[in-house]
């Protein structure tokens, strides 16, 4: 009888804390306004690298030895592993982290999209010289108008919404602003009607996320044309020469 | 820049192996490939990796911008929970231990937090409000950031200020705003949000400090007209 009664309170004990993982990873994922504190983040990372035990009382020691998640970050490998229970490969993880980070402080500007054309087109031209598909690419550019990523897109718009969605909504990524390349080789540089509808639909799909368009271009897989702008055009070549077109049927004059 | 093809994501349990006792002897000896490689392997196994990275494979992709957290995010984020879960986590991590310079529950006076958001958003090429919370004793409660501040978000940006404020138990507020233009000049709209924000605060019996502009350069304080320009670091 009493070992029945035993046997039912452990069984119950191990109950409460079945799913603890799942749930509160569920809680991160869920958490828009930044409720989690920093030893639940720091717990759910520990899940990542130690299986099997409870990784909140690990946190709590961690965050207590060194004070604060970036003291923690930036420690070193023995400091960190002064924890019984943090061993090489938790340890591997908080390094590669604060390493991560010291090395994004001193990324050097490779991709410049910003409201300067000539950066931004220089910029386009080296990210699209070995693109091989055709179709529409959206570069997504950070906010200090950097490069995150250049999504291609197929013609198709809904992939462009996803990404917005659940990397704002998800991840609170920082988009500040998009560029947008419409890569068809040998084409023509001097936009259509139809290219400029694409163009106006393209906006007002980023626009519905507050996500402005910097430029639109049109690139043949040598050169590139910036289009958007009342009726200016700027054109770039891979060369670096530049020209301009004040208005579509004007001939080219190169400055 | 890469194609998925000439970056090889997956690694080998020896090669995995190998990366965590180098990692743990010397942290810079690792490159960004390998970094990244390391970083993954915990969050993914091997079967989902490889799905991670087909789903991306028609996009450009250039593995050295993947030291920034809000581009891997943005390569290889999905709305499945597993990798919404990890991403989330290293990013809040890393983004946790970003804002510089002063430390929650450090005593904090106003005329600190012109600089301090001169540096911390100034140079944005959108604008971004940031807010500093504080105690009765000027000690930082916190400080919060929220971008892409279009007129029309305005108004409900005030009120998760104030509820923030309320749930922080703050005495007093900073905020700040960036002007992606570069310019210092307060206009109409500034110190409509200004007063705005007062009002809102002062009804639930919170001060507004001050309300900075905050350009790359410098700074300027609507309400206490301070002013600070950097003119030596940003001559050229």
């Amino acid at each position: 009888m009493t070992n029945k009664f035993k046997d039912k309170n452990d069984h119950a004990k191990k109950n409460v804390h079945v799913g603890h993982r799942t749930r509160l990873k569920h809680k991160l994922v869920n958490d828009s306004s930044e409720t989690i504190e920093p030893h639940e983040l720091l717990e759910i990372l520990l899940f990542y690298c130690i299986a099997r035990r409870n990784t909140n009382e690990i946190a709590h020691e961690l965050l207590d030895s060194f004070g604060s998640l970036s003291n923690l970050i930036n420690a070193n490998s023995e400091d960190i592993k002064n924890n019984f229970y943090v061993k090489d490969s938790s340890a591997a993880l908080i390094l590669a982290l604060g390493e991560m980070k010291r090395r994004r402080n001193k990324m050097a500007e490779k991709y410049c999209f910003s409201f300067d054309y000539k950066r931004c087109s220089n910029s386009v031209l080296k990210l699209m010289k070995n693109a091989d598909r055709e179709g529409v690419y959206v570069i997504w550019v950070n906010r200090s108008g950097g490069l995150l990523s250049a999504t291609y897109l197929a013609n198709d718009a809904k992939r462009l919404e996803e990404k917005l969605f659940f990397c704002r909504n998800l991840f609170d990524v920082g988009v500040g602003g998009a560029v947008i390349v419409d890569f068809s080789k040998n084409c023509s540089l001097i936009p259509g009607n139809i290219v400029l509808e694409k163009m106006k639909a393209y906006e007002e799909k980023l626009d519905l996320y507050s996500v402005p368009m910097f430029e639109y271009y049109l690139f043949n897989g040598k050169k590139v044309a910036g289009i958007r702008g009342n009726n200016k055009y700027n054109l770039f070549f891979v060369s670096g020469e530049s020209a301009t077109i004040t208005n579509i049927h004007s001939k080219i004059s190169f400055l | 820049m890469m194609k998925s093809d000439d970056f090889e994501i997956v690694l080998s349990k020896e090669e995995r192996a190998n990366l965590i006792k180098q990692i743990n002897h010397d942290s810079s000896s690792l490159s960004d490939e390998q970094l990244i490689q390391l970083i993954l392997s915990f969050g993914f196994r091997e079967k989902d990796l490889k799905k991670v990275w087909k789903k991306a494979e028609n996009d450009i992709i250039d593995p050295s911008i993947f030291m920034d957290i809000d581009a891997l995010c943005m390569c290889f984020g999905s709305r499945d929970e597993k990798s919404a879960a990890f991403f989330k986590t290293i990013k809040r991590i890393i983004d946790a231990s970003d804002v510089p310079d002063i430390k929650i529950g450090s005593i904090c006076f106003v005329d600190d937090f012109g600089p301090f958001f001169r540096d911390y958003i100034g140079g944005e090429l959108i604008e971004n409000l940031c807010v500093a919370y504080l105690s009765g004793d000027d000690r930082l409660l916190g400080i919060r950031r929220y971008t892409n501040l279009e007129h029309s978000y305005v108004q409900s940006r005030v009120m998760e200020i104030v509820k923030e404020a309320i749930s922080r138990n703050a005495y007093k507020v900073v905020i700040a705003h960036n002007h992606s233009s570069g310019s210092l000049f307060c206009s109409n709209a500034d110190y409509r949000l200004t007063k705005s924000v007062g009002a809102e605060l002062n009804a639930a019996g919170i001060i507004l400090e001050e309300h900075f502009i905050v350009t790359k350069i410098g700074y300027v304080g609507i309400l206490k007209h301070s002013f600070g320009v950097l003119k030596d670091k940003y001559d050229k």
